[in-house]
């Protein structure tokens, strides 16, 4: 990735006014949001609240109604490719196909991001997954818990600015809830920026720097996170 | 719109390891659809899951319409014509459907909806996919058509007409089925959309071979085959526009 000026601190995402509706249902109701380069915030709020929505609609898989969204102050486009080379989410669902092995999949990833030395950085995310024994096995064999690894190996494949989480915590063991720790953590340290959704009050604490509430499809609370 | 409010405090070198290409627009298209098709690729050649099914209907289709053709009538290659176009266009929604449905297919266009490659390439990888398996079919039904109607299948116009007919086919059909899949319809509404919208093409290629094989001169059958150009031209036009508009939401 080219050294862009970033720094430490600036304002990365700024969400203003965002409105969604699914048919009459108002799901979000005017969400404001701030998120700086560096920062680590953690997104709470009752099921329905509202959070997946609105984080389908930062990774643009779905389409606001109304607001605004800053990226790096201009307004995010996501017809400019390159703006989705620097956005990760992780869904609900790992978005893997049975039928092909890991390697497969991370492959044609780190094609599709244009990645310099593919085979490489392949290579390099199964090994400090620890799935070396089961890259070249069909996904269906795997796991719930395994998937969750492979799509976390994939989405920092490209190494994105900012990672959407939504529960990235579900189906992980011990070693996965570890491998997707080292993962933050390396990223925080990189001065990435995460949204994180998650209900662990624990992970939270842990991770992230301040805690935003979506309530009646707005953020109500903000707070630090281990309140 | 720009904001401006908003000011830096700590300045720092972001020094990755990942090392990124950047293309232009003419190659990032052309990339992002070979890659697509090449996912496609892989995943059939897994599976077999579309072209085995769709050369089966073809052949079933043709051997089916094949016993009600009286054998050595007038009519015989006439009657060719449709069963051949028949065979073709009733195994091509097979295709469709097991390309554009199911939660695996559904997982892996999430992903490539995330990536950052031009819209239009995913709708052309899938377009590209989609005519290899027509190619499949169609050859399976010619063959067929040529064993149990004595058609000269062989005929340069003949196949010219049948691979136009199949990216005709396939570039209408992509857009139906992601149109259905991104609506998360249930794929038997497929075949129901796509039929009124591939039929001008069923009768202008039925036509065609039929002029044809009457041995009728080049002048007396090329306005089909300018038809059938100006038919996928408007339907890959009208897919790339479409696709934009239909994966902007993506539940």
């Amino acid at each position: 990735m080219s050294a862009d000026p970033l720094t430490l601190g600036a304002p990365l995402l700024e969400v203003r006014g965002l409105s969604k509706s699914y048919g009459y249902r108002q799901i979000l109701r005017g969400v404001n949001l701030s998120l700086k380069i560096g920062e680590c915030v953690a997104l709470k709020g009752e099921n329905g609240a509202g959070k997946s929505t609105l984080l389908r609609i930062l990774a643009g898989l779905s389409q606001e109604e109304a607001g605004q969204i800053f990226w790096r102050c201009q307004e995010l486009n996501f017809r400019q490719n390159y703006v989705r080379s620097q956005i990760g989410f992780l869904g609900h669902a790992p978005a893997l196909h049975g039928a092909l092995n890991l390697e497969q999949h991370l492959g044609l990833a780190a094609r599709l991001h244009g990645i310099m030395d593919p085979e490489g950085r392949v290579r390099s995310l199964i090994h400090s997954a620890g799935m070396e024994t089961l890259a070249s096995r069909p996904v269906r064999e795997f796991s719930r818990g395994m998937q969750q690894r492979g799509a976390l190996c994939r989405l920092w494949l490209p190494d994105p600015r900012l990672l959407l989480l939504d529960e990235p915590d579900a189906h992980l063991d011990d070693k996965g809830l570890t491998f997707l720790e080292s993962l933050i953590a390396q990223r925080r340290a990189a001065h990435q920026a995460i949204l994180l959704v998650t209900h662990r009050q624990d992970l939270i604490s842990r991770w992230a720097d301040r805690t935003l509430l979506l309530r009646q499809g707005a953020i109500h609370i903000t707070s630090a996170a281990s309140e | 719109m720009t904001l401006t409010s908003l000011t830096p405090d700590v300045a720092y070198d972001p020094t990755q390891d990942v090392h990124l290409q950047h293309y232009g627009l003419a190659e990032q298209l052309g990339r992002g659809t070979w890659l697509v098709l090449r996912q496609n690729l892989l995943v059939e050649l897994e599976e077999f899951s579309a072209v085995v099914p769709m050369c089966a209907l073809g052949l079933l289709v043709v051997l089916v319409m094949s016993l009600v053709v009286e054998s050595g009538s007038p009519s015989q290659l006439s009657l060719a014509a449709g069963v051949l176009w028949g065979g073709m266009f009733l195994a091509g929604p097979v295709g469709l459907e097991r390309q554009n449905s199911g939660p695996d297919v559904h997982a892996t266009m999430t992903y490539l909806l995330l990536s950052p490659l031009p819209r239009a390439s995913i709708y052309l990888g899938k377009w590209l996919f989609h005519c290899l398996l027509m190619f499949c079919t169609s050859g399976v039904s010619l063959i067929a058509v040529a064993a149990f109607l004595d058609a000269p299948v062989g005929q340069v116009w003949i196949l010219v007409s049948v691979i136009l007919g199949g990216m005709g086919f396939s570039a209408a059909g992509v857009v139906v089925s992601a149109l259905t899949a991104a609506m998360k319809k249930n794929q038997g509404l497929l075949a129901v959309v796509a039929l009124p919208l591939t039929l001008p093409l069923f009768l202008i290629g039925m036509s065609l071979c039929r002029t044809v094989w009457s041995g009728a001169p080049w002048q007396s059958f090329q306005h089909w085959l300018y038809l059938i150009l100006l038919y996928n031209g408007l339907s890959l036009l009208g897919g790339i526009w479409a696709t934009e508009h239909v994966w902007r939401e993506w539940q």
